[in-house]
């Protein structure tokens, strides 16, 4: 299930992220006068009508091509220490995204992190 | 527990690397054909990498303990449910930055070791921030490393937890990194997302319990924020017709029968595991859980599908988790 990558040692730290363009960073102030960019109101992500993240506790998202197809996916974990993936659906500047599907270790069982 | 994939073992595959609830770091390494399960973060000792207060799986408890304090300082007791990976001080292996849950603060774990062969030190050095040691208002969800300036240094993305009184939820920080690769120097916060906890009809946006992610999702060229996190709103009320009401009858007995059904098989499980030694308590638990999932699993499914179907037949205070999607308008 998943696309292993080689990266070098300076994209070790940013693989969940894509570097902003120098606009970005002239908003922010990269001289240090920062300013908080602006967002436009928050949607909650779905698929096919059901809302990602509503059955599990305190999901904590992850932006990552787990397939390498090449499209940002999106990783949850939780409170149980289940993580799993819903694939990027191509096509929309909107993201769209599968179900949640369990990433499974290399024995074939359910990833989990330990928890109390 | 907010995964992190990075390259933990210097082997060119990636990890992933997660804080947990009970107090200290995972990691699940990638293979050739996949990942590991998890295992425990140790320090270059051996022992766990916890901050003050942890869960011990041997006695089945909450302990604290102050040994692993920066010498000479007494910090409050913290809990660490969130970690990553990040090359503090640019020698091509990665330091541990530990969240804590309780306070708000980030502490270091400096790796003295080299790539492929982490030696964590065995002190927690709280992390600086605007010439103060940080403490994020509202308690530390979650931590997440980006160069979100594009000045070629990594700054950090926090989200905190908060609490359910208006305009004390949790919120998105910004730690600008004003140092140099090596050396980092964090400014004080900036708010991305201000605490939330308004009083709504509808879910309008995560308020406690913030986890952000950063990514630019829509390709175009400024990083968005994707964010999971509880919601509460209040749902206003209307009448139900015949129909609707005994619908919402028999989804509600469906839903006690399935609770009902959980209890039923984690009562079975407590009456096997009574009188065994503490020290078993936690392991045989969850061994016998374990060969239970796939009911519990199915249950659960069902049950969730009931508590959908009824949902937009009740009223009144809500509560529900959501992942949501803040698109940066910078472009």
């Amino acid at each position: 299930m998943a696309s292993w990558r080689r990266t070098s040692i300076a994209a070790l730290f940013t693989v969940s992220v894509v570097i902003p363009s120098r606009a970005t960073a002239q908003d922010l102030g990269a001289a240090g006068s920062a300013r908080a960019p602006t967002f436009a109101p928050p949607v909650r992500l779905a698929c096919d009508g059901e809302f990602l993240g509503a059955t599990r506790l305190y999901p904590s998202p992850v932006i990552h091509d787990v397939n390498g197809d090449g499209l940002a996916d999106l990783v949850l974990g939780d409170l149980w220490g289940s993580v799993t993936v819903s694939l990027r659906r191509a096509g929309d500047a909107t993201p769209s995204f599968g179900p949640e599907a369990p990433i499974t270790a290399s024995d074939g069982s359910e990833l989990k992190f330990n928890n109390w | 527990m907010s995964p992190q994939f990075v390259d933990f073992d210097g082997d060119g595959r990636l990890d992933i690397v997660a804080g947990t609830f009970g107090g200290s770091p995972y990691v699940a390494l990638g293979g050739e054909r996949g990942y590991a399960q998890p295992e425990m973060i140790n320090d270059a000792k051996g022992q766990r990498i916890v901050l003050n207060h942890y869960w011990d799986f041997d006695i089945g408890q909450w302990v604290s303990a102050n040994r692993w304090d920066a010498p000479g300082s007494a910090p409050p007791e913290g809990q660490c449910t969130s970690a990553v990976a990040f090359d503090w001080d640019a020698d091509g292996d990665p330091d541990l930055l530990l969240g804590d849950y309780k306070t708000g603060r980030i502490y270091r774990r400096t790796n003295e070791g080299k790539r492929g062969d982490p030696k964590f030190a065995s002190v927690n050095v709280p992390l600086v921030a605007g010439g103060e040691t940080l403490e994020i208002a509202g308690r530390l969800e979650t931590i997440r490393v980006v160069d979100w300036d594009a000045d070629g240094v990594q700054d950090l993305v926090v989200g905190s937890v908060g609490v359910k009184t208006p305009g004390e939820g949790g919120g998105v920080y910004l730690l600008r990194n004003e140092g140099r690769p090596g050396t980092p120097k964090f400014a004080a916060p900036i708010t991305l997302i201000p605490p939330g906890g308004a009083k709504v009809a509808q879910p309008t946006r995560p308020d406690e319990g913030l986890y952000p992610d950063v990514a630019d999702l829509d390709g175009d060229g400024d990083l968005d924020l994707v964010v999971g996190g509880h919601s509460g709103w209040t749902e206003p009320e209307r009448e139900l017709t015949k129909a609707e009401a005994e619908r919402a009858d028999v989804l509600r007995a469906g839903i006690e029968r399935a609770k009902a059904a959980t209890r039923a098989i984690h009562d079975d499980v407590e009456k096997a595991i009574k009188g065994l030694p503490k020290s078993a308590l936690s392991g045989k638990r969850k061994e016998l859980l374990a060969e239970r999932s796939a009911e519990l699993k199915k249950i659960a499914g069902d049950r969730a599908a009931l508590a959908r179907e009824l949902d937009p037949l009740t009223f009144g205070p809500k509560e529900r988790y959501f992942v949501w999607f803040y698109r940066n308008q910078a472009r």
